[in-house]
């Protein structure tokens, strides 16, 4: 079987046009898209508009109180004290996130209705709104604490989205330019009389008022990100089809009779194709990922563990493509070349597309989105997009049985179709 | 040794080989020749175990291998008609594949390697790439690549169409010194009598699916005893002369050659200064005769009307 494993590597390495296309093209998409699709953000069109509900949890006049309050316990002296209230009454982080909100060029993108939290939910599950915003109870006060004494961690605003999309990634850096902007108002505050710069440095500090708690799937999937995978995804898939395209002049030259007369097992043949292009397709997409990756930054700062949980859907990714390959391989014996060939490219194309990797999965149907997520490619990619956003594990485990599912069933498939001896 | 009996392969309603028998002893040579769409190829795939016959059985020492083809495949080389070896790997790499899927390994693969290269005289370009082999190379690695497994037996399937003649001669050789000095038993298929003729002591001629006549080549140019081949060169071409010389009874067929005609006429028929006159009265003239001895072409020629090469 090792034998057959060099034989198909080998071959397909050797095909040096295959392979400088096969990463070469990639790559230019991706860069090209990349660089096309920030400006697609920027410049909203219809397909970024999105609604959202303002949930507000907390109650701004018992904060002010409170805060209030707590000036009068710190003993200060009397000018301090009447800077400070007089500041107080131009402070409202509550009012700030609304003024944000209404603003020309965020009006166009986001539409915010202010609900209470059931109902806000109840829209959510109907999907008449794609997200909502949770101001949680003791923001403004620790807000204020932070802002003014620059005491304590601050708390975080919430996004709670059914669905991970682009534009759920927009509004999440909205919500994050506006901790940016509240940051810059702390960092002056606490930096009374210092000079300008220091408003500056303090803005690169996200954390400054605790940033914003991921929940339910919102770190933001960036358009370099999407199409770096779904690309380099639908290249994998393309694999598979030229890879079962060597079978074909196996066949043509008759050297897979000559195979056959050595008395060696289909299966070992079969196998050979299976691991060699489980181990070009781990190969080629792992290249893809990381040239985009480090040319374009564009998975900055993740954790060891999210590179472990990337590994994990490509490895079984790569199985299902040698399962492909395999299935292929065993049409192309079964069938005439030209429809063996033709059936393996169309169904490349249609995986494709319904799996995301040509046009984004958001501006599918949902009807078409679910299908897709049952191809490898289409799985893998909303495995890997969800996974961009949670970090969850136990939201990895039943997409990788079913890939692995996948794949066994295709090379059940390809054994069953695989012609009995006598009749290739 | 090897026996093929009434094999029959019928190809979407037209049938492509039809009642063939022929065997093999051990350390015999032997000959199927036959033109182009004769059916060689699809009876060696049948006995090779290939391809399944519609009718009919092949066995190997008495035991069929049309169920049991993994009797045969030990023992068989098979080199086909096509180049069957790939491309992008390297002379040395083929056959480092296809021996090791034949369970060869180590020291052992890689000596006999090297001693198959060595006889096919590309021992110092085993690296390079088939690719960029010439045609006739490639031929050669062909047959390097189902001697592998020293099989008893070794079927070769045209294994000199189109190269070059430095690469056929090795090739004959090859085959020479497979049969006389190793004792392997050669079935040569070919459509080229004169190779036929050298290296085969038996020959099985094969037409339209038929095999048509089989024999050692002295009894297969018997047949021909009946007739004698005249070969007239003639100062120029005519057409009426043929015609005319066709007509005669005792001639049974007419050709026109390079520079004159060819004729087979009945033995002793004494025709010889009919054939004169004839052509001088079609202001002929005959620059010499000979008569020919009868080839295998010829006893295609007899038994079909028609040359291999048609
Ligand atoms: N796989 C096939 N399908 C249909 N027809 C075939 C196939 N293989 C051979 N034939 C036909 O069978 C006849 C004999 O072919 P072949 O055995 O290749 O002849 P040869 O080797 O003597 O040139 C030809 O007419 C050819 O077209
Ligand atoms: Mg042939």
């Amino acid at each position: 079987m090792i034998s057959f494993f060099k034989k198909d590597f080998l071959v397909h390495w050797r095909d040096r046009k295959e392979i400088i296309i096969s990463l070469i093209s990639p790559l230019v998409i991706i860069a090209v898209i990349g660089i096309a699709l920030p400006g697609w953000v920027e410049n909203p069109t219809k397909t970024l508009q999105i609604k959202v509900a303002l949930v507000n949890a907390d109650d701004e006049q018992a904060a002010m109180q409170e805060f209030r309050d707590s000036l009068a316990a710190r003993s200060l002296p009397d000018d301090e004290l009447l800077d400070i209230e007089q500041q107080l009454e131009q402070l409202s982080p509550i009012r700030m996130l609304k003024q944000v909100f209404q603003a020309e060029h965020v009006k166009e993108i986001v539409s915010m209705e202010e609900l209470g939290n059931d109902d806000a939910l109840q829209q959510l599950q109907e999907e008449r709104i794609a997200a909502v915003v949770t101001i949680p109870d003791g923001f403004t006060l620790a807000a204020l604490n932070k802002m003014v004494w620059n005491d304590g961690e601050g708390t975080a605003l919430r996004i709670i989205a059914e669905k991970a999309s682009l534009q759920v990634g927009v509004l999440n850096d909205i919500i994050d330019g506006y901790v940016q902007k509240l940051n810059v108002q702390s960092a002056f505050h606490h930096l009374l009389g210092a000079d300008a710069g220091a408003a500056a440095i303090a803005s690169d500090d996200y954390s400054g008022i605790g940033g914003r708690e991921m929940v339910d799937g919102v770190e933001t999937v960036t358009s370099f990100q999407y199409y770096a995978l779904a690309i380099s995804i639908v290249f994998a898939l393309l694999l598979s089809v030229t890879m079962a395209s060597k079978a074909i002049t196996e066949k043509r030259e008759r050297t897979f009779q000559r195979i056959l007369l050595t008395g060696s097992q289909p299966f070992h043949y079969l196998m050979g194709k299976m691991s060699a292009a489980f181990c070009l397709s781990i190969l080629q997409l792992s290249i893809i990922i990381l040239i985009s990756h480090f040319a374009l930054n564009i998975f900055p700062g993740r954790s060891l563990l999210f590179w472990l949980g990337v590994s994990a859907v490509l490895v079984l990714l790569s199985l299902c493509v040698g399962a492909l390959v395999v299935l292929f391989t065993a049409l192309v014996f079964r069938l005439h070349d030209e429809t063996a060939n033709g059936i393996a490219f169309i169904f490349s194309l249609i995986a494709g597309t319904i799996g995301g990797s040509f046009v984004p999965i958001y501006i599918l149907p949902d009807w078409l989105r679910s299908a897709g997520e049952w191809t490898p490619n289409g799985l893998s990619l909303a495995v890997l997009l969800q996974w961009i956003q949670t970090e969850t594990v136990a939201d990895l485990s039943v997409p990788l049985v079913k890939l692995a599912v996948f794949a066994i069933a295709t090379i059940g498939l390809a054994s069953w179709c695989f012609p009995r001896r006598g009749r290739i | 040794m090897l026996e093929a009996m009434e094999l029959r392969k019928v190809f979407k309603g037209r049938t492509a080989v039809d009642d063939v028998s022929l065997f093999l002893d051990q350390g015999e040579s032997v000959g199927l020749l036959g033109p182009n769409g004769a059916g060689k190829s699809t009876t060696i795939s049948m006995i090779s175990s290939l391809l399944t016959p519609n009718s009919g059985d092949v066995r190997l020492n008495g035991v069929s291998i049309v169920s049991k083809p993994q009797f045969i495949r030990q023992v068989l080389g098979v080199v086909p008609q096509e180049i069957a070896l790939y491309e992008e790997l390297s002379a040395y790499e083929n056959l480092k594949f296809f021996g090791s899927i034949y369970r060869l390994k180590g020291k052992q693969l890689e000596a006999k390697i090297q001693e198959l290269l060595e006889m096919v005289g590309l021992r110092d370009r085993q690296k390079e790439l088939i690719k960029t082999y010439s045609g006739g190379m490639k031929r050669r690695i062909n047959i390097a690549a189902a001697l592998l497994h020293d099989p008893q037996i070794v079927i070769m399937d045209e294994p000199t169409v189109g190269i070059d003649p430095q690469s056929r001669n090795h090739i004959l050789e090859t085959v020479r010194l497979l049969n006389r000095e190793k004792g392997t038993t050669v079935l040569y298929t070919s459509h080229y009598m004169e190779e036929v003729e050298q290296l085969c002591s038996r020959v099985y001629i094969m037409d339209h699916g038929r095999i048509i006549a089989s024999g050692t080549t002295e009894e297969l140019r018997r047949i021909l005893s009946g007739e004698d081949t005249l070969l007239l060169k003639l100062d120029k071409p005519n057409k009426d002369l043929a015609n005319v010389l066709r007509s005669l009874a005792p001639i049974r067929h007419v050709e026109e050659t390079d520079n004159g005609l060819k004729l087979i006429i009945a033995k002793h028929s004494s025709l010889l200064s009919q054939i004169v006159q004839t052509a001088e009265s079609h202001q002929v003239e005959i620059i010499n005769i000979h008569v020919h001895t009868p080839s295998l072409e010829d006893v295609f020629l007899h038994l079909t009307g028609r040359t291999l090469r048609d």
